[in-house]
């Protein structure tokens, strides 16, 4: 029998070594697929106008959706997904990622200047010099994650 | 009123500039502690919560400002020293002031200039140990400045055997006749007396003042006796009986 394994590292070599000693094969060619619950690649598949790009996580500096369409902004580019917007947040790791807003992820790290609203709000400057703001709803959360 | 609303204005300012100076601390605090990624450490109340206990603190002084000020008496006048001002009765026509130029008390004469008072015309009569300066409205009317004020100044002698009678008196410009005052008799002798007060376009203001001595304070005893026997109804008057005395009217156009 042979197996494609779609885990998260913290799995991957125990399950892979087990599955071996019983005398499964492990493929990347195989029609079965063992997937983990939150499985993150670690990767994001965007399109710009040449064609599909294949965006690193470590590289999204956030993420936001507009109507219909959801953007994934890095330092320089911005590509348009076909994933939504709950999917993404969904494979981004928690502790690297925050949600704002409704529409908007950041990535933590990203943040270069902040700025408190006088109703329970922040509106916040990036790295890249975009400009997002924290929403009453996402308020709370967003000062307990930084501690402020 | 005026002073209660510099007071809330003053007191609204300071708040601003601390609530303002609260936000800068906030911002600097909240951008350093996310730059650095360090995530314990005491937390700042933040600004929306700090909004809200400025506000409370405002209320609650305004309210006590308010509640201090509708238990107060409601007074025309300033309530400093009002052991030494008389008031003629109790639509407050005008008051006086009795006291010396080297008091140093809070009183009517502080609000005022010997010298000159802006929207006043100054008039000065002199009569004999007594000088009268007066200051006549020139201004409109308003419910804040009186008609009248006239500073009355003894130049006489004063020794222990002297006292001083003074009186103020609303008279009727068509007969003469005293309508209401009040006057004080044989009291100590002041430098200086202030009188203060409004009037109508029938009335003047009359202002006497004599010195007597014991002597004459006899002899004024013996001719009010005598007056009293004969029963005539004309009675002597005291200052004819005085060392010096003096009068002024005061008219307003």
């Amino acid at each position: 029998m042979r197996i494609k394994l779609r885990l998260n590292r913290a799995l991957q070599e125990s399950v892979k070594n087990e599955l071996i000693e019983r005398g499964i094969e492990i493929s990347e060619d195989a029609g079965l697929i063992l997937t983990e619950e939150g499985y993150n690649s670690g990767k994001i598949s965007c399109k710009d106008k040449d064609g599909i790009v294949i965006v690193e996580m470590s590289e999204i500096y956030y993420v936001e959706s507009m109507g219909h369409d959801v953007f994934v902004h890095t330092k320089e580019n911005t590509y348009k997904t076909d994933l939504r917007l709950y999917r993404i947040e969904q494979e981004l790791p928690e502790n690297k990622f925050l949600r704002i807003s409704n529409s908007v992820i950041i990535k933590s790290d990203v943040i270069k200047k902040i700025r408190p609203g006088l109703s329970s709000k922040f509106y916040l400057t990036l790295k890249n010099g975009d400009n997002v703001d924290v929403t009453r709803t996402y308020y709370y959360k967003f000062k307990e994650f930084y501690g402020i | 009123m005026f002073n209660v609303a510099r007071i809330i204005i003053l007191f609204v300012i300071i708040a601003a500039v601390l609530m303002f100076a609260y936000y800068l601390i906030y911002t600097h605090n909240i951008n350093k502690k996310i730059i650095s990624g360090q995530v314990s450490g005491r937390k700042m109340v933040d600004i929306p919560k700090m909004i809200m206990i400025a506000a409370i603190i405002v209320l609650m002084f305004l309210c006590a400002l308010f509640a201090k000020e509708a238990n107060r008496p409601q007074m025309k006048y300033s309530r400093n020293n009002y052991a030494v001002i008389d008031i003629s009765d109790n639509d407050y026509k005008y008051a006086s002031y009795a006291g010396s130029a080297n008091l140093d008390d809070a009183s009517f004469a502080k609000m005022y200039s010997k010298e000159k008072n802006p929207g006043y015309d100054k008039e000065i009569v002199d009569d004999g140990d007594f000088k009268f300066t007066i200051f006549k409205r020139s201004a409109e009317a308003d419910s804040f400045h009186p008609d009248f004020l006239c500073f009355v100044d003894y130049n006489g002698k004063k020794t222990s055997d002297l006292s001083l009678s003074i009186s103020g008196m609303f008279c009727e410009k068509a007969d003469n006749k005293n309508s209401f005052g009040t006057g004080s008799g044989g009291g100590e002798i002041y430098d200086t007396m202030l009188f203060i007060g409004n009037l109508d376009e029938k009335s003047f203001f009359n202002i006497s003042a004599w010195i007597i001595d014991k002597e004459g304070e006899a002899l004024y005893s013996e001719a009010m006796e005598k007056a009293f026997e004969e029963d005539k109804g004309e009675f002597p008057k005291e200052e004819d009986f005085a060392v010096s005395s003096a009068s002024a009217d005061i008219f307003i156009n």
